[in-house]
């Protein structure tokens, strides 16, 4: 299904589950951009821009947020089926986003929910799980928020039928290449040579130390870094780092990106 | 004999009128939540709005964790609104930990709360509540139908967030505002950039006002409570006491202890996870209504020159809520201009970072957020790690408003048709703004 060649125009939908709804936000922080964007791709959906019912089938579809029930599962399960090319909006999607330290970080089970709602609340939060543990995902916005010319690039490439990938450098090399005062040697426990690039190194650039949150980038040497971050830092300082984007279970379990 | 029983029943069938109002998963909302209204015999016996948020419960997720991530995970509680909890988060940690913080510091953090409002106002007022003014359902349309005004819709949109990304390294969920200032001072040359734009994004803003004074609202009244963090001199999002439409003032502290949370039921089960917060037992609204019928007096002059076109003053027109943005539009722009300039000539040589010492402390941060007062409170121990967590949203304390408002709709508009009245109910949902993943965090 080649979408340079389709006499129709493609149609684009995006949805969200549970999340801030910010990647959203970023979509709509392109301005005269996005409304190109709805010239070269057919509006299929986007619930801040329009009241309408989904379409059979959509072409492209963005997704942002983690499900955090019954109803959620559903739309994400029927969304892939009816997507042709289904996109990870922002960390939530991707890795799982904020809402994941609830996993690492709970000593009993339903631990938070009670913090919240009281002892006696019956509310259930399920386990919080990124969207590629759920449905295949074809391709990734990541960071939180999204960097929202990355998702215009992404959005123009599948319409010209081409495949885009992330480049495969660390945010080390963004970091550098700008000029910024490395983080690392000021005692900070960044994590920017084990992070996949694309942010333009945008924390470093404000004086905040990398939290990973576009995700390891595969590499031998992650393992070698993460040892030494732990020495200097503390076992529990790097894990509580790891765990803020919820890509911890990325970066110590196995990393399939 | 059986052929007259079920006749009477039939009858009983008919005279008993049972029906449902009921709009699914509402769009141009920040957010997912769905209107329910049960009627019988035209009575209204319940309307609730429901809010289909799933629960992220990010006030426990904090609890053990550093202060220092509190100001970035709860910035992710909103996209729209991110700013203000980050504001709200620092403010309550400064008290904590009884950081003194230097005049130029709230200078850039005022800036960056008037700039999250006009952003988030200028994006609610023309993508998602113009609509039903114009009997528009797809914003594609409106900015075909005026494309200019889009355009500076967007210019304005823009403005605002590069000065998010310029004082606080992004448009969204800031980078350099953390506790104790900026961890980097904003570059000057684009600071001056900025001064020089807010002349044009004013004037555009001043065109948005003219289109909005002539849409047609829906007639409505109804006397209800607003509350609002007021400022002892001008108009601004940052500071104030609590002041309230029954002429009452407090400090924000003391009416925070006031505020009662509570979960919500309907027929004995849970409705959803809101935990809606009343004063008391009463129902309250938060937002530029009630900030505007509680301090119009002090917004500056063109602001106030669009205040003629208000039924009343104070105006109980809640739909009017999106007239009371425009307006803050209009305000927030004027006193950026102001501000940027203050900040060049007196304070761009000023340090940015406090620094300080950890301590086992309490605070409470209020801003005015978009939407209304926001609260965040914390206590910390002396390693800095937080050990309690409590956050009051604006829509969490504006939901029992509107329902109070659904039911007089409801009895006003019972001769309508079915498709007008949930069109009346859609449209005043959209008009308090309300952001639903705020309520439920």
């Amino acid at each position: 299904m080649n979408l340079k060649k389709r006499t129709k125009k493609p149609v684009l939908g995006i949805f969200s589950l549970a999340c801030c709804e910010g990647c959203q936000v970023e979509l709509l922080n392109l301005g005269e951009k996005l409304f190109k964007i709805f010239q070269v791709f057919r509006f299929g959906y986007f619930n801040w821009m329009a009241e309408k019912e989904w379409p059979k089938y959509f072409d492209v579809v963005l997704c942002e947020g983690t499900p955090s029930k019954e109803e959620e599962f559903s739309k994400l399960k029927e969304l892939r089926k009816r997507a042709r090319y289904f996109v990870a909006l922002g960390n939530c999607a991707d890795l799982g986003g904020v809402q994941e330290i609830k996993n690492y970080t709970e000593k009993e089970k339903d631990e938070k929910v009670k913090y919240v709602y009281g002892q006696k609340a019956k509310v259930k939060v399920p386990n919080v799980v990124p969207l590629h543990k759920v449905v295949k995902v074809d391709y990734r916005l990541p960071t939180c928020p999204i960097n929202r010319e990355e998702a215009f690039s992404l959005l123009l490439a599948l319409r010209q039928n081409l495949d885009p990938q992330i480049l495969r450098r660390p945010v080390c090399y963004e970091c550098q290449h700008r000029g910024y005062d490395c983080l690392l040697l000021q005692g900070k426990p960044c994590l920017g040579p084990i992070t996949l690039g694309g942010c333009q190194a945008i924390c470093p650039k404000s004086g905040v130390f990398c939290y990973g949150c576009r995700g390891p980038i595969l590499s031998q040497d992650r393992e070698k870094f993460l040892a030494w971050l732990s020495k200097k830092f503390g076992e529990k300082r790097v894990k509580e780092i790891l765990e803020t984007f919820g890509v911890e279970d990325e970066v110590f379990g196995e990393c399939k990106i | 004999m059986r052929f007259l029983v079920n006749a009477k029943f039939k009858i009983i069938g008919k005279i008993m009128k049972k029906k449902t109002l009921h709009i699914n998963h509402l769009a141009k909302i920040e957010g997912h939540a769905s209107f329910y209204a049960d009627l019988l015999n035209g009575d209204i016996r319940s309307a609730r709005l429901r809010i289909e948020q799933g629960a992220r419960l990010i006030e426990g997720l904090i609890v053990g964790r550093y202060f220092e991530e509190a100001p970035m995970v709860t910035s992710r509680i909103c996209g729209i609104c991110s700013v203000v909890h980050n504001l709200a988060s620092i403010k309550a940690l400064e008290e904590a930990f009884g950081v003194k913080i230097n005049p130029a510091v709230n200078l850039l953090r005022k800036i960056l709360g008037f700039s999250e409002v006009i952003q988030s106002h200028t994006a609610h007022v023309f993508y998602l509540s113009l609509g039903d003014f114009l009997g528009e359902k797809n914003d594609i349309n409106i900015a075909k139908r005026y494309p200019r005004l889009n355009q500076k819709v967007i210019f304005i949109r823009d403005f605002a967030n590069q000065i998010k990304e310029v004082i606080g390294g992004r448009t969204l969920h800031l980078i350099a505002s953390v506790v104790g200032g900026f961890s980097k001072a904003p570059d000057l040359s684009l600071l001056k950039n900025l001064l020089e734009k807010s002349k044009e994004a004013l004037d555009f803003s001043l065109e948005l006002a003219d289109f909005f004074i002539k849409l047609k609202f829906p007639n409505f009244y109804r006397d209800f409570i607003f509350v609002g963090m007021i400022p002892k001199d001008g108009y601004n999002f940052f500071e104030g006491q609590i002041k309230t439409s029954q002429k009452k003032i407090f400090k924000p502290k003391v009416f925070y202890t006031q505020i009662v949370e509570r979960l919500r039921t309907e027929n004995g089960q849970l409705l959803d996870l809101l935990k809606e917060a009343r004063y008391g037992e009463k129902a309250y609204m938060v937002g530029a209504l009630a900030r505007l019928n509680l301090n119009h007096q002090k917004m500056n002059k063109l602001a106030r020159s669009y205040l003629k076109y208000f039924p009343s003053l104070p105006c109980f027109n809640t739909y009017y809520n999106v007239l009371a943005q425009v307006l803050e539009i209009v305000h927030s722009l004027e006193e950026v201009n102001f501000l940027l300039k203050e900040y060049l000539n007196n304070f761009s040589r000023v340090s940015l970072r406090q620094k300080f010492s950890l301590r086992a402390g309490e605070g409470l941060g209020v801003v005015e957020a978009p939407r209304g007062t926001l609260y965040h409170k914390y206590q910390v121990d002396r390693y800095g790690i937080i050990r309690q967590c409590n956050i009051i949203t604006p829509t969490a304390q504006f939901v029992p408003n509107i329902e109070e408002d659904f039911i007089k709709i409801l009895k006003e508009t019972k001769n309508f048709s079915e498709a007008e009245r949930k069109k009346r109910i859609a449209w005043l949902i959209r008009a308090y703004d309300p952001c639903m993943t705020c309520a439920i965090q």
